[in-house]
C-alpha cells in the first residue's frame, strides 16, 4: 500500500517537496545545536522549556484525540465513523511520533536516549510520558495498517487487531494526564496544578477533533474523498462540545487566577470566537468557515500549553523568545510528522477509492 | 496468507520471543532498580547521616565573596559573563529573591537589606529527584541530592520542578569559560544540569566543604542533621532559624538565621 | 473479544496486580554508617586493582561498571584478593598519570574515542 504514496499529481509533490525542505534545514539547525549545545536556542536560565515542549504537549494531545472516533466506532458500533476510523489512527500515530521527536531535539544530549529505557524511572511522570508515547505509536500504526490492509482486501480484521484497538482507548485517556502530570510537576504551576490535567484531557479532544477535522476537509478538497456529512457533522459537534468545555475552564482560570497573563487571554479570546463559528449554522456549512475555525481552536489551544511552559517559579511569566534556529527545528519535527502522515494518508485514500 | 508465510511468521515470532527471554536480564535490571524507600521518607533516623547547612546572616560580611569563589574553584564552576547561560552552585542574591514568600517584606534593611547565599537545599523530599526519568538526579543515603552526570540525559524536568531555582544547566561548552581549573574536580559537559553537591567529594576525604572553610566568620556551620549533639543540631535548638519556602513540604536541609 | 464474565475476571486480576506491584515494590533497607570517614577508602596506590593482562583486555568493563554506579553505589570496589578502591576514575588517575599519554597512546592507535575526557580532566589537560 506505501507504494502509493510515489504516484500523486503536481499539487501533491509541491506538498512533499515544501516538508523535505523544512525538513533539511529543521536538521541543518539540529546539526548546529549538537555540536553547540542548546545555546543555539533561546533558552535559558529563566525559561528552561520552549516552543519544542510546547509542540510535545500540545501533539500528545492530539495524538491522544483519536480516542473519539476509535471508542464509538468499535465500541458503540457508530458505522458513520467507520470511514475516518483509520485515519484518526494514523493521526494518532503521526502525533505522537511528532510528540516524541520533540522531546527528542529538546534534551541536552540527545545520544543517551536509550539511557531512557535503561535507568526507565517508574515514578517520573517523564519516563512515562515517553513510554505511553511509544507505545501509542505502535498501537495507532499497527492496528491502522492492519485494518487498512483488510480493507484493500476485502477479509475481515485479524482477530489480534481488536484486543489492541480496545488496549488504545484506555491508554489515549492516560496520555493527557500523565502528560499534565510533567507539567504539573513544575514549580510556577502550583496555582492552576488542580485544574490543569482536567482541562489538558478536554483541550487534547478540542484540538485532536479539530486537527481531524481539518485533515478530512483538506482531503476532500485536494482528493475527493468524502467522508459523509454525518461524519463531518458529528466532528463539529465534537468540536463544539469539547472547545467549549476547554475554553469555558481557561475562562474559568483567567478569571479567578490574580494574575491574569496576556498571553493566556489572547489564547482565550481565539478560542472561543473560532468556537463561536461552530454554533452558526451558515458558517458551519462553509468549508472555507470550517477551515478557519478547526486552525484557531488548534492554535489557540497551541499557545495555551506554551503558557503552562512559561510560568516561572518566582511568579508571573519568563522572558522567552525563540530563536530562528529553534524554530526551524520545532517545524522540522512537525514536517517529518506531517510528512509521515501525507503518505499513510495517500494509502487511505487509495484504497478508500480503490483504486 | 500461504502456508509457508505462515510457518515463517510462527518461527521469527517464536524467535523474538526467545530474544525477549534471553534479555529479560537486562529488562528485569531496569524494572527492579533498587530504589531505597527509607530515603525518601525524609525522617530523621538516629544512626544515619543527613547533612545539613545553617546559614548564619549575623556573621555574614556583604559585599564578601569568598564562599561564592571557593566554590567555583573547588567545583570548575563556568563563568561566562551572561545571564541567561550563567550557571551558579552557590551563589549570594537579595533576600527577597531568596525567600520571596517570607512574610518580611516591612522589615528593616538590616535584616533584608543584605544578599543571601543561596544554594541546592538538598531537600529531605526533592522534588527534581521525583522529576527526573532516568534517576540522574537522586537523594544519597547521607541526605545529599546528588547528580549523577553519566546518565544525565539533559530533560531539564528537574530545573523546572525545583522551587528555588538551584540548578543550572550547561547550554553551552563549559570548559572554555573556566577562569582557574582546578585539577582534582572534573568539569562538564554541553548538555548536562550541575548544581552544588554538598561538596561529596571533600567529605569523603573528611573535609568540610569549600564554601565553609573559606567562610572568614562563622557565618556557615555545616553538620549532621540526625546526630543530637552537633554544632548544627545545637545551633538550631538555640536559634530561631527558617528554611525556604518550607509551606512547599520539600523539606530543606539548608537553614538561616536572618 | 466479548465481554464475558471470564475476561472481566481477567482484568480485574490485572489490576489487582498492578495495584499490589505499586504497593508492595521492593524497597532495600537503608544503610547504616557509623561515621562519614569510614566510607573514605584510602587509594591503594601500590598495585593495580587487577593483572595487567586482564586490565588490558577489561579495563572498559570495569570502567563501564565503575561508570555506572560509582556515584550511587557508596561501596568501594573489591578485588579478588580483598583489597579496597573506590570507584572513580582518580582512583586509577592517581597511579596511570604519571604517563601523560598512558591513556592516549593506545586508543588512538585504536580509534577507541570514549567520553570520559568530555568532563574528567585527561593528564593531557593538566599543564
Amino acid at each position: 500500500m506505501i507504494e502509493k504514496a510515489l504516484k500523486g499529481n503536481r499539487p501533491y509533490w509541491i506538498w512533499i517537496t515544501l516538508l523535505l525542505l523544512v525538513i533539511v534545514s529543521g536538521i541543518s539547525a539540529f546539526s548546529q545545536q549538537l555540536r553547540l549545545g542548546l545555546s543555539v536556542t533561546g533558552l535559558g536560565e529563566g525559561a528552561c522549556w520552549g516552543i519544542s515542549a510546547m509542540q510535545f504537549s500540545f501533539m500528545a494531545s492530539v495524538a491522544a484525540s483519536s480516542v473519539l472516533i476509535v471508542l464509538p466506532f468499535y465500541l458503540h458500533d457508530y458505522k458513520p465513523f467507520g470511514n475516518i476510523v483509520v485515519i484518526a489512527q494514523f493521526l494518532g500515530a503521526s502525533a505522537s511520533a511528532i510528540a516524541l521527536l520533540s522531546l527528542f531535539i529538546d534534551t541536552g544530549k540527545p545520544q543517551l536516549l536509550l539511557d531512557l529505557l535503561r535507568y526507565a524511572t517508574p515514578f517520573s511522570p517523564y519516563t512515562w510520558a515517553f513510554f505511553l508515547l511509544n507505545g501509542y505509536f505502535f498501537i495507532n500504526l499497527v492496528t491502522g495498517w492492519a485494518t487498512l490492509g483488510a480493507e484493500r482486501k476485502g477479509v475481515p480484521v485479524a482477530a489480534w487487531v481488536k484486543p489492541l484497538i480496545y488496549l488504545s482507548i484506555p491508554w489515549s485517556i492516560v496520555l493527557p494526564v500523565v502528560t499534565g502530570f510533567v507539567f504539573v510537576s513544575f514549580s510556577g504551576n502550583h496555582w492552576i496544578a488542580s485544574l490543569l490535567v482536567f482541562r489538558l484531557l478536554a483541550s487534547a479532544f478540542a484540538a485532536g477533533t479539530a486537527v481531524l477535522l481539518l485533515i478530512i476537509l483538506i482531503l476532500q478538497r485536494t482528493t475527493g474523498f468524502d467522508a459523509g456529512t454525518k461524519v463531518a457533522d458529528k466532528l463539529v459537534m465534537l468540536v463544539t462540545y469539547a472547545g467549549s468545555l476547554t475554553f469555558a475552564l481557561i475562562g474559568l482560570e483567567c478569571f479567578f487566577r490574580s494574575q491574569t497573563q496576556p498571553l493566556m487571554c489572547l489564547s482565550l479570546l481565539f478560542g472561543i470566537t473560532s468556537v463561536a463559528v461552530f454554533f452558526v449554522p451558515a458558517w458551519k456549512s462553509s468549508a472555507r468557515w470550517l477551515i478557519a475555525a478547526s486552525v484557531g481552536v488548534a492554535f489557540s489551544l497551541w499557545v495555551e500549553d506554551g503558557v503552562l511552559l512559561l510560568s516561572s517559579s518566582m511568579g508571573g511569566v519568563v522572558a522567552y523568545v525563540p530563536t530562528l534556529k529553534e524554530v526551524f527545528m520545532t517545524l522540522g519535527v512537525l514536517a517529518i510528522g506531517l510528512l509521515f502522515l501525507t503518505i499513510l494518508l495517500k494509502a487511505v485514500v487509495a484504497v478508500k477509492r480503490a483504486d | 496468507m500461504n502456508e509457508e508465510r505462515r510457518e515463517f511468521i510462527k518461527k521469527t515470532s517464536i524467535g523474538f520471543l526467545a530474544g525477549i527471554g534471553a534479555s529479560s536480564g537486562f529488562f528485569l535490571n531496569f524494572l527492579m532498580e533498587k530504589t531505597d524507600a527509607s530515603l525518601w521518607a525524609g525522617k530523621s533516623i538516629a544512626g544515619t547521616i543527613r547533612w545539613g547547612m545553617l546559614i548564619d546572616m549575623r556573621q555574614c560580611i556583604d559585599g564578601c565573596q569568598k564562599c561564592v569563589d571557593a566554590c567555583r574553584l573547588a567545583h570548575n564552576v563556568p563563568d561566562f559573563g551572561n545571564a541567561t547561560h550563567q550557571i551558579e552552585w552557590l551563589q549570594k542574591s537579595p533576600y527577597r529573591e531568596v525567600f520571596p514568600t517570607s512574610g518580611e517584606d516591612f522589615a528593616g534593611q538590616e535584616r533584608i537589606g543584605k544578599s543571601v547565599p543561596s544554594l541546592c537545599n538538598h531537600c529531605a523530599d526533592p522534588p527534581c529527584a521525583s522529576a527526573c526519568p532516568t534517576q540522574a538526579t537522586f537523594k544519597r543515603f547521607d541526605g545529599i541530592v546528588a547528580l549523577d552526570y553519566h546518565r544525565c540525559t539533559g530533560c531539564r524536568t528537574c530545573m523546572a520542578s525545583c522551587p528555588y531555582g538551584a540548578i543550572s544547566f550547561n547550554w553551552r561548552e563549559p570548559r572554555h569559560a573556566i577562569k582557574a581549573l582546578n585539577e582534582s574536580y572534573p568539569t562538564r559537559e554541553t548538555g548536562v544540569v550541575e548544581k552544588c553537591n554538598f561538596c561529596s567529594e571533600r567529605l569523603l576525604k573528611g573535609k568540610l566543604p569549600a564554601c565553609v572553610e573559606a567562610c572568614p566568620e562563622k557565618t556557615l556551620t555545616f553538620g549532621n542533621l540526625n546526630d543530637p549533639k552537633s554544632e548544627i543540631r545545637l545551633l538550631l535548638e538555640k536559634n530561631q532559624t527558617m528554611q525556604r519556602k518550607p509551606e512547599l513540604g520539600t523539606l530543606p536541609s539548608v537553614f538561616y538565621i536572618i | 473479544m466479548k465481554i464475558t464474565k471470564r475476561n472481566v475476571v481477567i482484568g480485574l486480576l490485572i489490576i489487582f496486580a498492578l495495584v499490589a506491584l505499586r504497593v508492595l515494590w521492593p524497597t532495600a533497607k537503608a544503610e547504616k554508617i557509623a561515621s562519614p570517614t569510614a566510607r573514605a577508602t584510602p587509594i591503594d596506590s601500590t598495585v593495580c586493582i587487577a593483572p595487567t593482562e586482564y586490565m588490558r583486555s577489561h579495563h572498559m568493563q570495569i570502567l563501564n561498571e565503575w561508570r555506572n554506579t560509582g556515584a550511587r553505589d557508596s561501596r568501594p570496589y573489591v578485588t579478588a584478593d580483598g583489597k579496597k578502591f573506590q570507584k572513580s576514575l582518580d582512583t586509577c588517575l592517581g597511579c596511570h598519570s604519571n604517563n601523560t599519554y598512558f591513556c592516549i597512546s593506545c586508543h588512538q592507535y585504536a580509534n577507541a574515542k570514549p567520553t570520559c575526557w568530555n568532563c574528567h580532566l585527561s593528564p593531557l589537560d593538566k599543564p
